[in-house]
């Protein structure tokens, strides 16, 4: 007789290779994820079963996927640290309280996009959240259609690691912050930070847009006499391309500060700032290239004046 | 006694429909745009008109402390005061400016039934830390 062999023998290969492909399917991630209203960071994120919050989102999108909103609401601050898209059409914010918004520190080599979003930071009164989108590290991060409102910093691109970043804002509105769009590498080992910024509207902030070769104060960009920029002795490269924008009823309106700060300006309306329409510090550099308006400010520092290429 | 036993039931039925409206109507809702703040952790809860809009608070982590911001929040009547709960992730930032991380929050709540005050606990673990179930109070400010 063929002794039979033992049904323990026969399940164990069996539940081994079930234990291996769980994994896979029951905890992999997702191109793209849906966050809800009424989601549940329980569930899978999916079309029928959105989560509650992009933090919750996040962590079921695979890298390079995409995030987006069924419904309006508000869906909680978030740190992305990989390649990744955040896209609403509708309403989408993120209300903080004595926090950023959106931290992006990812790879060097990853790309972000962040659009239609409402980023607002509570309460009335001066500013007590932090950065509406704080950018630490990323190969490039593209912001389109986004609000932001009420932060001591609108945008904040201080990169502080050894690689360059590139930051681009479209079409989008900032303002009532204490600095608007700060960029200033915050690092001696950041080669440079650069962003660039189209059809956008900056109003009402302390300082407007900042670039500050000298990198951010103390804590985050805090706007004050300094526009939140540190009186060095950091000197890395960096940059603002300014087109098609309206910067207007800021106390200051564009400034930059350090001998390697340069703003380029373009077809801008920069006017109505009760101290200075445009302010270069410390050797920042100011170049216009023609159409800018630049009129009904306290004062303004005189741009060097290139023609259009 | 046969004819008033059901007549007994009626009162009885009438008297519970009766209470029932006076009962709850004595549980206050809290108002949309209303304020509460509190400790630990400088807690923060804002009404919106569907529930909270905000709950923010902060958590001691290691030698700094992390602070999270929850939107959206539901609120649901109860007997005892209007009651929330959340359980999900956020992200989190840390007051040292070290960079920030998301993390899981576990919040429960429950409003006064006036609508005075509001406490409850919360539990967080995050990145750099985590914590036992944490009891909170708020009172409303404006």
């Amino acid at each position: 007789m063929i002794p039979q062999p033992r049904r323990a023998v026969l399940v164990a290969p069996a539940l081994a290779l079930l234990l291996l492909v769980l994994p896979s399917t029951a905890f992999g991630q997702a191109t793209r994820t849906w966050v809800s209203g009424v989601g549940d960071d329980a569930n899978p994120c999916s079309r029928t079963a959105p989560c509650r919050t992009f933090a919750g989102a996040i962590s079921k999108t695979a890298a390079g996927g995409e995030m987006n909103a069924i419904d309006p609401g508000a869906f909680g601050p978030v740190n992305i640290n990989k390649s990744l898209t955040i896209r609403s059409q509708v309403e989408a914010g993120i209300l903080a309280s004595g926090t950023n918004g959106i931290v992006v520190n990812a790879a060097p080599t990853d790309k972000v996009v962040l659009d239609g979003l409402d980023i607002h930071g509570a309460g009335t009164g001066a500013p007590t959240s932090l950065v509406g989108i704080k950018v630490l590290q990323a190969r490039a991060v593209q912001i389109r259609r986004t609000d932001i409102s009420r932060m001591q910093a609108g945008i904040a691109v201080v990169p502080n690691a050894a690689s360059s970043t590139r930051v681009t804002i479209t079409d989008s509105h900032v303002y009532n912050n204490g600095v608007g769009i700060f960029n200033g590498p915050s690092i001696a080992t950041s080669p440079f930070a650069v962003t660039v910024v189209r059809r956008s509207l900056i109003a009402e902030n302390t300082c407007g847009v900042v670039a500050a070769s000298t990198g951010p104060n103390a804590t985050t960009p805090n706007a004050g006499a300094d526009c939140g920029s540190a009186a060095g002795p950091l000197n890395q490269v960096s940059a603002i391309e300014l087109f098609d924008s309206g910067i207007h009823d800021n106390d200051t309106g564009v400034y930059a500060r350090g001998a390697a700060s340069l703003v380029d300006l373009s077809e801008n309306y920069i006017t109505g700032h009760s101290a200075f329409g445009l302010r270069s510090v410390g050797g920042g550099q100011l170049r216009s290239f023609s159409s800018n308006v630049i009129v009904n400010n306290g004062a303004s520092d005189v741009p060097t004046v290139l023609g259009k290429q | 006694m046969r004819g008033i036993l059901p007549l007994l039931v009626l009162l009885g039925l009438a008297l519970s429909v009766a209470a029932g409206p006076a009962a709850a109507a004595e549980v206050r809702k809290p108002r949309a745009g209303t304020t509460y703040t509190g400790s630990p952790g400088k807690v923060e809860l804002t009404v919106g008109t569907s529930g909270l809009d905000l709950v923010a608070f902060s958590v001691r982590c290691g030698t700094t402390t992390a602070r999270a911001a929850l939107n959206g929040v539901a609120l649901k009547r109860t007997r005892r005061g209007y009651a929330l709960a959340f359980r999900g992730r956020a992200g989190f930032t840390y007051a040292d400016d070290e960079d920030g991380a998301n993390g899981s929050v576990t919040l429960t709540g429950r409003f006064s039934t006036t609508a005075k005050s509001a406490r409850g606990t919360v539990r967080v673990r995050v990145a750099r830390c985590g914590t036992r179930t944490l009891r909170w109070t708020a009172r409303q400010v404006r």
